[in-house]
């Protein structure tokens, strides 16, 4: 099964990433196409290789095959810090904030890349109005799920045109799942390209467009995402989890 | 300027209104103290832009505080420039020597950074006692030229007052300085790579430009202090240079508070002054200075400030 194109165009082709960690290669042949205002959601078991698909797509582990084009531009070859500059914002799984620094020292530090970032910034702060009400707060001192927030409110303030999320409700309460989803809701609207990882299919299917299953550092099946609300037991082929 | 952190800017001004009317209620030697305290806590506050904000321990700060002092002293002795062309040319080569050092350096983390940068500064302490017919080694070198003009002011160096106000200056020029970086757009984006450096790579951040930015800064900083001690008291020499000096501004920090703007400050002003008295007493000064540290370590793991910062006063930055 593929997924017809739509009508928005390519914003993100990966063609044949392939990533190492040392000798062990943990990503084969990863190929996706991500058009603006659509959520790719990646499933798959521990160990699938999501996570190390989404670190091959910033760059941070050795990929030596595989071709990246964001808005037309090859960007296969960018160091690392270069990426987000381009437009790529990556929310790490376990959030990752400078926990020392206060919420709107967060804020800044992703402000400062790109020249364009207060239009993200206010956009998270209307999703996420916890945060400001609690700017001048520590970031290590914030519930589990404002970290989140925070870590997305974060890669918004870069004004990305492609977002990838690593697990984002990992280890949160229903509420704050539910304000997540709503923010992946709005970046879709926003016409952001959203790539999401996931490892609960409920969290998913809400907000995805289209899903592929991984397996072995491999995409080994692609499904619309009206495929899977109409039977969810297809998931069951793939990951043995049902919708 | 000041709307970054207000109530910090107002106790950066109250320390340097303090700093000035010491001199009207203090006489003789502790005037003397306390300009030295002046001038070696510019050296710690430089110390703590490497190693409280940007996370990097260097063992080898010695080596640029004796690159100012001998790029100044030098120049002073040899070069016969008037004593701010001189300072001048003291920062000039800190940032030199620190530039350098810093593109070396910088290549490794954590232990192994702390160990060359160690490694370097033994190489410049042992290079100041190599060429001692120029630098005048252990027995180090006077500084005939202890005067200039400043406009229409003869300042007389050999004076402690002019000494003290000199330094004065120049310890208050740093702090606010430093203030504006560090409580602005770099001293947030130093305190990131401290704190993950892959993840402010992440953000778009070239991490190795703001760690050498950081260590240049640092070490720059450092050498003015040196440059202004040589100067200030017309005197340089390979003690300087030595390990301990490194590891004083290490131990300065440590006590005040790394990360914190006026912790070194505070360190500096204490060890000086506990130093200088416990050593009038007993030549066992250093086993209660230990005993301290394991106490302040105990009760203050992040310094004084640090730990004031974390508890009560937040913005104590």
């Amino acid at each position: 099964m593929t997924v017809q194109d739509g009508g928005c165009a390519t914003v993100l082709s990966i063609r044949g990433l392939d990533a190492f960690y040392g000798a062990a290669q943990a990503l084969r042949d990863f190929s996706v196409e991500l058009r603006g205002g659509e959520v790719l959601c990646l499933l798959g078991r521990n160990g699938a290789g999501k996570t190390t698909a989404l670190k091959a797509i910033m760059g941070t582990v050795h990929r030596p095959h595989g071709r990246l084009v964001l808005d037309g531009r090859d960007i296969s070859g960018l160091a690392p810090e270069a990426v987000p500059r381009e437009g790529i914002a990556h929310v790490p799984q376990g959030r990752r904030l400078f926990s020392d620094l206060t919420v709107a020292e967060n804020l800044q530090i992703g402000l400062n890349v790109r020249p364009v970032g207060r239009r993200g910034l206010s956009t998270a702060l209307a999703l996420f109005p916890v945060l400001a009400e609690r700017m001048s707060q520590r970031a290590g001192t914030l519930s589990g799920g404002e970290q989140t927030m925070l870590s997305i409110a974060r890669a918004m303030c870069l004004d990305p045109k492609v977002i990838l999320l690593d697990e984002p409700t990992e280890g949160l309460m229903p509420a704050a799942i539910a304000r997540i989803r709503e923010a992946v809701a709005q970046l879709r609207a926003a016409g952001v390209a959203v790539l999401l990882v996931e490892q609960r299919v409920d969290a998913v299917l809400p907000v995805a467009d289209r899903v592929a299953f991984m397996e072995n550092g491999t995409i080994r099946a692609r499904l619309d995402i009206a495929e899977v609300r109409a039977d969810p037991s297809v998931l069951n082929r793939y990951v043995g989890l049902g919708g | 300027m000041i709307r970054h952190n207000p109530r910090l800017f107002a106790l950066c001004l109250a320390v340097i209104a303090a700093v000035f009317g010491a001199q009207f209620v203090l006489a003789g030697y502790p005037v003397l103290a306390l300009t030295r305290i002046l001038i070696l806590a510019v050296f710690a506050m430089g110390y703590n832009m490497a190693m409280g904000y940007a996370g990097m321990l260097s063992l080898g700060h010695a080596l640029f505080f004796a690159a100012g002092m001998y790029a100044a002293g030098m120049a002073s002795r040899y070069g016969a420039v008037g004593l701010p062309v001189a300072f001048g040319i003291g920062i000039l080569g800190a940032a030199a020597v620190s530039l350098g050092i810093g593109l070396l350096a910088l290549r490794t983390r954590t232990v192994s950074f702390m160990i060359v940068t160690l490694m370097f500064a033994q190489v410049g302490y042992l290079l100041t006692l190599q060429f001692a017919d120029v630098t005048g080694g252990d027995q180090g070198l006077t500084l005939s030229e202890r005067g200039f003009a400043l406009g229409p002011v003869a300042v007389d160096m050999t004076s402690g007052a002019a000494r003290y106000n000199v330094a004065a200056v120049v310890f208050s020029v740093v702090l606010l300085g430093l203030y504006a970086l560090t409580q602005g757009p770099v001293g947030r984006l130093f305190a990131a790579v401290r704190e993950n450096p892959e993840r402010t790579r992440m953000l778009g951040y070239d991490v190795a430009r703001i760690r050498l930015a950081a260590f240049v800064l640092s070490g720059t900083v450092a050498g003015t202090s040196g440059a202004l001690y040589g100067l200030t008291f017309g005197f340089i020499g390979s003690s300087f240079a030595e390990f301990r000096t490194s590891i004083e501004a290490l131990l300065y920090t440590l006590v005040g508070g790394p990360g914190t703007l006026l912790g070194p400050v505070l360190g500096t002003a204490l060890m000086t002054v506990l130093i200088d008295r416990l050593g009038g007493l007993t030549a066992a000064y250093p086993i209660v200075v230990g005993a301290l540290l394991i106490a302040l370590t105990l009760w203050f793991p992040k310094g004084l400030l640090g730990t004031i910062r974390d508890r009560w006063l937040p913005w104590l930055k």
